[in-house]
């Protein structure tokens, strides 16, 4: 209430504006491939925002509240559990200090060119919880950041800081996108249970698993997405110095051309896995550790995700261009040590190279085409990469039809990952029934050779790529919207 | 790379008009009513008003901004409402010996984009205006001809040369202020298209401003109306820096 009778006050003054964004998506999930998933779920999301001008330049505040219900036919402890999350939008303000431009708040701080396969957007954290049903404009998240920028007309040097750095939001566990889905946890430490072990410590250690697959069983959702929020948190250092990104901007636009060069000093937005080497042999063998590994154990009791947040040298280029009709936009990124995952909760960090280009084509709002690729090299990979590639390409394309005076659009789109074969395909059909209504109905499919993992063994070593992870989640949804 | 093209914008104090003319007495009528519609740099706030063949309305407001440095036009336009395509910019720099520039922000995805040429085909934000009809030469090579005259309009019948997607377009223009009351539009078949009726105007010192007009479409039923909410003329160039025309300042704008 007090964010809407903050935008009511707001709206009074002049020049301010004001919107007011609500939906309902009602998702259907295509295939009931595991009697634990959600059959459907129902998300209601409000973002209210409000801006205007203020000591030369301008202030922003937006909120966003999120809310999920899921419905799963055959979960433990009840079939519909809902959370409620209402957090902070970009905030902050924007104007001349001196002869630079300081912008300060929670923001998103965009790099890159590209949209579908973004190469140099490394800069702020997405939101993957809801894998591919986030909106886009959603998926990037606001960070805490200071941003000066100088330069001429049509040159500019922009430097950054991010005293917190930033994350991606990745569910650990508990939904239809999440790593581990619902009931594999419980059914893991379950299975667990009943392995054999030293004699001296197996009872123990089967009791403690099976009260642990029932503690995990019996959370409410609100404390289990917290719980495992947290956990997917931990090993983010603490002190300021040691969390801060750094980065720079140096944008030119020449006539005809827009080139940037891009470099960062800062924290992976992904986590590092690092599994201790006990836990990794006990699954492995499926046993449980024995009295001589309880410095294993203790170290899994501590930390028993053993997650970090390595550091990255990144340095990149962006161009955007036109060649007669068709707008050309290419892309490339050095990261010192991208943090990716390994076999049973392992990780590396190994430098990379990328790559990517897109080519887009209009006849005014009427149709739009675009086509991207990327490719990202791994260099010096481990063998047993989890959810990623030595060498990954990429390819997207997407289309927009406007119909009845931009009343009707039609959207299709479409990503193939080549390095594992896999296939997204997403359709989506909006109808602005008047200015302040809009409903919209799509449908995603996600084909890939590899089946998704149903066991949190499966997930730990599982050898298909993200879509095919997914690849159980086909599903339909219904949106209303509300737009103020 | 036509001379001294520019979008909505101008379009707001200025219509399209041929530039090119058979006659002597026609090439004056449209040199005067040029020179009564020249604008050099602008400020607009507009409301268009989308009405569908049932009458359902959705409205869009915008603000223009306009420069003209010698024969090199910069246009900004920024769309303000419906909050959903709130921060929409469009920024237009047309060269008269050099490609022109043409860029899009779309505040969904945070991102200022370079836009090819055939972008400004076809209708304008779902309207019943299309691109060209908001240029201000219209076509270069337009063939004009004058059908009729009494004492209180011309009207001039005008062939649009190149890629237009016009047959013909026929001005008439009111003889005591030289402005075009109304614009009929034909397609290449010669059928009646779209009709352009200017309802009122504003006279700002020696440019006289249409402040209300409204484009029907013939075919389809449907019209838009184009409200100028607030207009300033001729404004200090400074009020308009070449900044305004780039990159960073869509960004921190959309």
């Amino acid at each position: 209430m007090l964010v809407f009778a903050l935008l009511a006050a707001a709206a009074a003054a002049d020049a301010v504006e004001v919107g007011l964004d609500a939906s309902v998506q009602t998702v259907a999930d295509l295939a009931w491939d595991r009697p634990e998933e959600d059959r459907f779920e129902v998300v209601t999301r409000v973002r209210a925002e409000a801006s205007g001008p203020a000591g030369g330049g301008r202030w922003q505040l937006g909120v966003l509240g999120e809310h999920q219900a899921r419905v799963g036919f055959e979960r433990a402890g009840g079939d519909v559990e809902a959370a409620f999350e209402l957090r902070p939008w970009e905030s902050g303000w924007e104007g001349p200090v001196g002869p630079a431009r300081l912008k300060v708040g929670h923001l998103v701080e965009r790099w890159g060119r590209l949209d579908l396969l973004p190469v140099t957007d490394v800069l702020v954290g997405r939101d993957l919880r809801n894998g591919p049903l986030t909106p886009p404009q959603l998926v990037r998240q606001p960070a805490p950041l200071v941003r000066a920028q100088a330069g001429v007309e049509r040159a500019r040097a922009e430097l950054t800081w991010m005293p917190f750095g930033a994350r991606d939001r990745i569910a650990l566990e508990g939904t239809d996108a999440a790593l581990l889905r619902q009931g594999q946890v419980s059914a893991a430490l379950r299975e667990a249970a009943t392995w054999d072990g030293d004699p001296l410590t197996q009872a123990l250690l089967q009791d403690a698993l099976t009260a642990g697959a029932s503690g995990v069983d019996g959370l409410d959702t609100q404390l289990r997405q917290a719980a495992f929020g947290a956990l997917g948190e931990s090993g983010r250092p603490d002190p300021l110095l040691g969390s801060s990104d750094l980065a720079l901007r140096l944008e030119a636009e020449p006539r005809g051309v827009d080139v940037a060069l891009v470099g960062a000093w800062m924290r992976s937005r992904r986590p590092l896995p690092s599994a201790p080497e006990g836990l990794v042999g006990a699954m492995q063998t499926e046993t449980l550790p024995g009295i001589a590994d309880q410095e294993a154990l203790l170290a899994v009791l501590a930390d028993p995700t053993g997650l970090s947040w390595p550091r990255t040298w990144v340095g990149g280029a962006e161009l955007a261009t036109t060649l007669g009709a068709v707008g050309l936009r290419a892309e490339g990124l050095y990261q010192s040590q991208v943090a990716v995952a390994r076999a049973w909760g392992r990780g590396a960090t190994v430098p990379s190279v990328t790559g990517g280009v897109g080519l887009d084509w209009a006849w005014g709002t009427r149709l739009a085409l675009v086509g991207e690729a990327r490719a990202q090299w791994l260099l010096d990979p481990p063998p047993d990469l989890v959810l990623a590639a030595d060498v990954d390409p990429q390819l997207a394309g997407g289309a927009r039809l406007s119909l009845a005076g931009d009343r009707v659009s039609v959207e299709p789109g479409v990503v193939a990952l080549l390095a594992f074969g896999e296939v997204a395909g997403r359709a989506e059909v909006r109808w602005r029934v008047t200015d302040a209504w809009e409903l919209s109905g799509g449908a995603i499919v996600l084909s890939s050779p590899t089946d998704a993992p149903r066991s949190v063994q499966q997930a730990l070593t599982y050898t298909g790529g993200p879509v095919g992870a997914l690849s159980d989640t086909d599903a339909a949804w219904l949106t209303l919207r509300w737009i103020q | 790379m036509r001379a001294a093209r520019a979008l909505l914008p101008l379009l707001l104090a200025a219509l399209s008009m041929p530039a090119a003319a058979e006659d002597a007495d026609l090439d004056q009528i449209l040199a005067d009513a040029r020179e009564t519609r020249q604008v050099e740099n602008s400020i607009q706030k507009v409301r268009m008003v989308l009405v569908s063949r049932t009458g359902k309305e959705r409205v869009r407001e915008f603000e223009a901004r306009v420069r003209r440095d010698g024969e090199v036009v910069k246009s900004w336009t920024r769309f303000s409402h419906p909050s959903d395509v709130a921060g929409t910019q469009l920024v237009l720099v047309d060269h008269p010996d050099a490609a022109d520039e043409q860029r899009l922000c779309l505040p969904a995805l945070k991102r200022v984009n370079r836009i090819a040429g055939k972008a400004r085909k076809g209708s304008f934000m779902g309207s019943d205006f299309a691109f060209e009809d908001l240029e201000i030469s219209g076509a270069d090579d337009a063939k004009a001809s004058l059908v009729s005259e009494t004492d209180a309009q011309w009207v001039i019948d005008a062939v649009p040369g190149g890629e237009s997607s016009y047959g013909r377009v026929r001005f008439t223009v009111r003889k005591a202020d030289k402005v075009p009351t109304m614009v009929e539009f034909f397609d290449a078949a010669d059928a009646p298209l779209k009709r352009l009726t200017i309802e009122d105007t504003a006279r700002d010192g020696e440019v006289v401003l249409p402040t209300r007009s409204t484009m029907e479409n013939l075919q389809k039923g449907t019209k838009t109306r184009l409200e100028v909410l607030e207009h300033r003329l001729n404004v200090p160039a400074d009020e308009i820096p070449d900044e305004t025309f780039t990159a960073a300042f869509m960004e921190r704008s959309g």
